[in-house]
């Protein structure tokens, strides 16, 4: 039987999205526990409280710690299908941080380090599956032995 | 011995062309495997970028909607035909007063005021069952203090819970110097005060006192951050009214045991 072993961009894409899950578990718990979150950007509040901060009755907090959990399980997938599917995801969670971001700027008024440092992580992680996606040899090479 | 080297000759150039052959029919091979491959490749990263798109479109239509457009008037009408004074709200015989503390430039209170308020007031204040106090604190800054001066002065016109729901539709960032005089003055209008008035009522001592006297009411009341509750039967003892989340569902609770205990 032969074994899996990760490729560098995978593990560096498993390390970023556990700080994603890290960042959306914290803000996910302060929407819930209504507690202001750490903040030395000065809007971390501001956002939090705005009508932005949730989708119909699902706050975005919890959203994107839903969307870091799918990636990570999708990392878990061989072949290339699995590095698609992480493609997808991490698109959809870039693409969604581009307009949360241009709301925070040119709506709320207020910048949120919180969701600025997931922005940043989501895009990383953007270019990490762009990369495993297209990387040309074998999808997944087996251990020695 | 000359037949077997003539046998020999022949054979070994058989064998390496058979391998010749072998190894480039093996190589068109994988290189027809990994064009496949390629295409394979770019119709996933197609579709995922497709499905992409409609999963971020479909997660930003529904949060404009819910957002309401972002405006900044308030919803003034849902407090038309409530009886107000001052600080009060609501029918004075109600038998239930729940008391808010809020600071004008916290952005909780802001989403209390626009998305739990209109629920109580439509459920327990225009039926008589509850009044509402409003107490303005001044603790996050300067910005703080203009805005609930202007607010208490709109009490005296008894127009102080739409002019504070129009400024918390409008609310800038913290201490930003956002509660300038034309700002105030396009609130007051917004929420139909005689503006001229609110400005000249925001500097009386009679409005210093009534800041002092929120300050004063909080502190004894162990108040340490807004917005916070307090709630009970009208002109009787109030105790805290704790809410883990700012939903009209948090606040129903208590109030209809208030409302029984009351004896409604």
């Amino acid at each position: 039987m032969t074994r899996f072993r990760a490729d560098r961009p995978t593990m560096v894409a498993t390390a970023l999205t556990l700080a994603g899950i890290a960042i959306a578990a914290y803000l996910t718990y302060v929407h819930y526990e209504g507690i202001s979150p750490v903040c030395t950007s000065g809007g971390c509040e501001r956002v939090q409280a705005s009508s932005y901060a949730e989708i119909g009755p699902i706050p975005v907090a919890l959203l994107g710690l839903i969307g870091y959990v799918l990636i990570l399980a999708s990392l878990a997938v061989h072949g290339d299908v699995g590095r698609a599917l992480t493609f997808m995801l991490t698109l959809s969670g870039f693409a969604f941080s581009v307009y949360l971001t241009y709301l925070e700027v040119f709506v709320i008024d207020a910048l949120c380090q919180w969701c600025l440092a997931s922005a940043v992580v989501m895009t990383a992680l953007l270019i990490v599956a762009t990369v495993r996606l297209l990387r040309l040899e074998a999808p997944d090479r087996p251990a020695p032995g | 011995m000359i037949a077997s080297r003539y046998v020999l000759g022949p054979m070994s150039s058989r064998s390496e062309s058979k391998k010749a052959a072998r190894e480039k029919r093996q190589e068109a091979e994988r290189v027809e495997a990994e064009r496949q491959r390629r295409q394979r490749i770019w119709a996933l990263a197609g579709g995922a970028a497709l499905l992409a798109a409609i999963v971020v479109v479909a997660l930003i239509v529904i949060s404009s909607g819910d957002s309401g457009g972002g405006s900044d008037s308030g919803d003034v009408a849902a407090f038309e035909g409530i009886p107000q004074s001052g600080i009060a709200l609501g029918d004075p015989k109600a038998p239930v007063t729940m008391v808010e503390y809020a600071d004008p430039q916290c952005p909780f209170c802001r989403q209390y005021t626009a998305d739990v308020l209109p629920t109580l007031v439509d459920k327990y204040v225009q039926s008589g069952d509850v009044r509402m106090e409003l107490h303005l604190l001044t603790f996050i800054g300067t910005d703080s203090d203009k805005l609930a001066r202007a607010a208490y002065a709109a009490g005296d016109q008894d127009l102080m819970w739409q002019w504070m729901d129009v400024a918390y539709a409008r609310q800038g960032a913290e201490n930003s110097g956002y509660a300038t005089s034309d700002f105030i003055d396009s609130v007051s209008e917004a929420a139909g005060a005689d503006a001229a008035k609110v400005n000249s009522a925001s500097a009386d001592d009679a409005v210093t006192k009534q800041i002092s006297a929120a300050a004063a009411s909080a502190q004894r009341a162990g108040i340490s951050s807004t917005p916070s509750f307090e709630i009970g039967p009208t002109g009787g003892e109030l105790t805290e009214l704790k809410v883990n989340q700012l939903e009209a569902s948090a606040f129903e609770d208590a109030i209809d045991q208030q409302l029984a205990d009351a004896g409604k």
